[in-house]
């Protein structure tokens, strides 16, 4: 195996870090959907709250994407 | 990395190098290098500076562009005093953590005014943007975290006293009280002085996470930007664009959100017992 095959190999795990985001993320809307249909009134408040709370989630998936981007 | 240049047609595709990590560096001024973001953190300074000037001639009845600014004060405010909780802690955090929000929100969207990603420079061979955006180099984006968690630790020990902020770190005097009580306090005491090692690593952990999260935002929704233009030019980019509006808004949010945090965490500990 070349030196870079391996590079791409790893690019690829870095990529896999993506999969625990998305069931994050999905998971958090999904409870903010719930909660937005138990207690439509509060949706104002809650939509902004999960838009940090989804950025924050992405954090993750973004230290992977920066991981990529290293393995030059 | 450059785009392949492929044997078709190019009708639907925009060209550019992809950006590096590192800012390409224009040249030198002693012993500091000069890169392309720093032309527009300068650029951004001046423009915070001109709204200082144009804040400290606010009139009682406002007008004109003072209603803009007032909305945004008033946004910004809202946002903390929610967040902390009282009004009180909100006056404190409000001056420092405002100016963040100012400073950051210029900053990432600055690179998406039109016109700006057109100015190109030719430096060794090589095509590079003028004006990068600033949080897409990691030197602005750690520089400014690094203020933060220093400045922290500043607050801490105003509010607290030197000795009264450090003694969360090293709990020495816990741990002797414990033992005095007898073994099983101690051993629980022990553990809780091992906590407060940890909490030093926590705070460079604050440092890394804070401005690893900007920085990978912005240079992730950049160098999309440069692939989707390459791959197909009309339409998709111009919605990834508008993407970038809602990313540098929600990512200067969470910033500040954090900062806030960790600010009313060091004003929360005044006056408690430990």
């Amino acid at each position: 195996m070349t030196p870079e095959a391996a590079i791409y190999i790893a690019k690829g795990m870095c990529i896999l870090a993506m999969l625990g985001t998305a069931i994050g993320q999905g998971y958090l809307v999904g409870k903010t959907m719930e909660a937005i249909g138990r207690n439509p009134d509060v949706e104002a408040s809650i939509f902004s709250k999960m838009i940090i709370a989804v950025a924050m989630t992405e954090t993750t998936a973004i230290f992977a994407l920066v991981a990529f981007f290293l393995l030059g | 990395m450059a785009v392949p240049h492929g044997e078709q047609s190019s009708f639907f595709r925009i060209e550019e190098p992809i950006p590096t990590i590192n800012a390409p560096i224009l040249g030198d001024i002693g012993i500091f290098s000069v890169a392309t973001t720093t032309l527009t953190t300068v650029f951004i300074t001046f423009l915070v500076v001109m709204l200082i000037i144009k804040s400290s001639r606010a009139k009682l009845v406002p007008s004109g562009s003072q209603h803009l600014m007032e909305i945004f004060y008033e946004l910004i405010a809202k946002f903390i005093t929610q967040i902390v909780g009282t009004h009180e802690k909100a006056k404190k955090i409000i001056p420092y953590v405002g100016a963040l929000m100012v400073y950051l929100i210029i900053a990432n969207l600055l690179p998406l005014i039109p016109g700006l990603n057109s100015l190109h420079l030719t430096i060794g061979g090589e095509h590079v943007l003028l004006f990068r955006g600033a949080t897409t180099d990691f030197n602005t984006t750690f520089g400014l975290a690094v203020a933060v968690v220093v400045m922290m630790q500043i607050v801490g020990m105003r509010e607290q006293g030197v000795f009264g902020y450090l003694s969360h770190f090293i709990q020495i005097k816990q741990v002797i009280k414990g033992f005095r009580h007898g073994i099983g306090s101690g051993m629980s005491a022990l553990i809780s002085f091992m906590v407060g090692l940890i909490e030093i690593i926590s705070e460079f952990a604050k440092m890394l996470s804070l401005s690893l999260r900007l920085f990978g935002n912005m240079f992730a929704h950049e160098v999309l930007t440069v692939i989707l233009l390459g791959a197909f030019a009309f339409g998709v980019p111009a919605i990834w664009m508008g993407m970038g509006l809602l990313v540098g808004v929600v990512q200067s949010v969470v910033f500040v959100a954090l900062v806030t945090v960790y600010y009313s965490l060091v004003l929360k500990k005044e006056g408690k017992e430990h």
